[in-house]
């Protein structure tokens, strides 16, 4: 009875007709979280305690941020560096809009709305969504080539990968690089991509003996584990871009026309093969949601020629091409390099 | 062949006669019908709902009847024919939404929430985050009666993080 007197006393619509506050039920307010812009979200993460940390936090709450990307219509984003990587922008392209924002570094390594990028050796990652961005901790091997973010669902965990050395997000009592023993010598090349919490990429082989120039290695970023995996034969001797082919892992040669790859359960498949002028001047980005694979101009740019990115339709069999002279903030002047991200997507996470 | 009409009764004890298949888009409503703890001659009591509220969520319930029932007549209908409807839908909701003060829209999101209506939670949620998306925060705390439970250093650090949001 108690119970009862106390629920009616507390009773919202009541205390408001009395012009008291208003007591929204928690469920109620992350519904309305959900459905606001993300630039309303970020700025409300001011509003108290608990709207910060449903905003940056709540792994559902930024789960559906993502997914929720992914339903609208599609953005392009494409990162654009400036000669001698001085500048690096992001352009977010839709129908109706654009926005560039200049990240701290070069880009390395895109996923999940998180770019991680590198600057006069330090690796920083940055959340294209919030703005917010986070320094690693220097590390020796900071002059290696490249890294890579990795994210494991189950533990809902973003790792960074520098060669043998791994960095876990969020962890801020250690924020420590790990050292993982036992992988043998190999060079990480740029292009990897994380699939399902494992972290692929083509690596240049290092040792005397080595039959091949490339290897395909694969860290899964829960258990910390290198491991080498069969590639056919094209993969080893030629530089190529790895891609998330339908949530399956598949990669992109373009050395003499193109070629598309995608590992089945059952081994190594060809899916496409076709001819195209001038393809080793195209390196692949990865492939749409629309079933487009992306392509992009290699560098070096010259000024007279149009800076573009190629959307060839798997299904159809038809290009386009989308102009960037005009989406790029400054005047191109002659070299840069630029990567796009297919189907970016926002994310509110909070880095540290 | 008139439909099944039953009683409500608001919490300061104003009572509604609904149409069922209107009273039915309240989830608890529905269940309540299931399992025949509907007396034809008693009202049904609702608690937190006053009666200007009540009086809305009805409003909304007898407008939408129609929509939910009529599958078998939508798959004949013609797609402009479909369009059409959903635009006289949507404009009708919005005159109706559009009518109502914040306040109401809040007492009128957690009758929807109790009563369980989905449509309508996601209609009010919509109309209000179109109407708090360009606040600042102290004016979402305002209206949300949040207490600010940053201290001036750890909000002012978070505002300097994220200033572009806020211009």
């Amino acid at each position: 009875m108690k119970r009862r007197q106390e629920v009616t006393s507390t009773s919202p619509t009541r205390r408001l007709l009395h012009g008291g506050d208003i007591n929204v039920p928690l469920d109620i307010t992350v519904e309305i979280l959900k459905i606001l812009p993300t630039k309303s979200i970020v700025r409300f993460q001011c509003v108290s305690k608990l709207w910060s940390s449903i905003i940056s936090r709540r792994r559902d709450f930024i789960d559906w941020i993502i997914t929720r990307s992914l339903t609208q219509p599609p953005r392009d984003a494409y990162f654009i560096a400036s000669k001698s990587y001085t500048e690096c922008y992001l352009t977010l392209s839709s129908s109706n809009a654009k926005e560039s924002i200049l990240i701290p570094g070069e880009f390395r390594h895109y996923l999940r709305g998180l770019v991680c990028c590198s600057n006069s050796g330090k690796v920083t990652i940055y959340n294209l969504t919030t703005r917010q961005s986070f320094n690693l901790p220097e590390t020796k091997t900071m002059h290696m080539s490249t890294c890579f973010l990795g994210y494991d669902p189950i533990e809902n965990q973003y790792k960074v990968l520098l060669s043998c050395q791994v960095f876990t997000l969020g962890e801020t009592k250690t924020k420590k690089w790990k050292t993982i023993h036992g992988v043998g010598s190999h060079l990480p090349l740029p292009g990897g991509v994380c699939i399902n919490g494992t972290i692929y990429y083509q690596a240049g082989t290092t040792e005397w003996n080595a039959t091949s120039l490339y290897k395909l290695m694969s860290f899964d970023v829960r258990s910390e584990e290198f491991y080498h995996v069969d590639a056919p034969k094209t993969l080893m001797d030629q530089r190529l871009s790895l891609i998330n082919y339908q949530g399956k892992l598949g990669f992109v040669c373009c050395a003499k026309g193109v070629e598309v790859w995608v590992m089945e359960t059952q081994g190594w498949s060809k899916i496409l093969s076709i001819e195209m002028e001038g393809s080793d001047k195209w390196r692949s980005m990865g492939v749409n949601r629309g079933g487009e694979i992306v392509f992009v101009n290699l560098a070096p740019y010259k000024s007279h020629e149009v800076l573009c990115v190629l959307y060839y339709d798997l299904n159809r069999n038809s290009k386009r091409y989308v102009e960037l002279e005009g989406i790029y903030p400054k005047k191109i002047n002659n070299v840069i390099s630029i990567w796009t991200v297919p189907d970016f997507v926002e994310n509110t996470m909070r880095l540290y | 062949m008139s439909s099944n009409m039953i009683m409500l009764k608001s919490s300061d004890g104003a009572s509604f006669e609904i149409e069922e298949a209107a009273a039915r888009k309240s989830k608890i409503i529905a269940n309540m019908i299931e399992v025949e703890c509907v007396d034809e001659d008693k009202a049904i009591p609702l608690q937190n709902v006053t009666g200007n509220i009540l009086a809305l969520v009805i409003e909304y319930c007898n407008k939408h009847i129609v929509d939910d029932d009529d599958d078998v007549a939508t798959e004949e209908a013609s797609e402009e024919e479909e369009e059409a409807k959903k635009k006289k839908v949507d404009d009708w909701e919005a005159e109706f939404m559009n009518s109502m003060s914040l306040e109401t829209m809040f007492e009128l999101l957690l009758a929807a929430n109790y009563l369980n209506i989905k449509s309508l939670i996601d209609l009010v949620c919509q109309t209000i985050a179109n109407n708090i998306k360009d606040k600042t925060p102290e004016e979402v705390r305002k209206i949300f009666s949040i207490e600010n439970d940053f201290t001036p250093e750890e909000e002012e650090e978070i505002r300097k993080e994220n200033a572009w949001a806020f211009g």
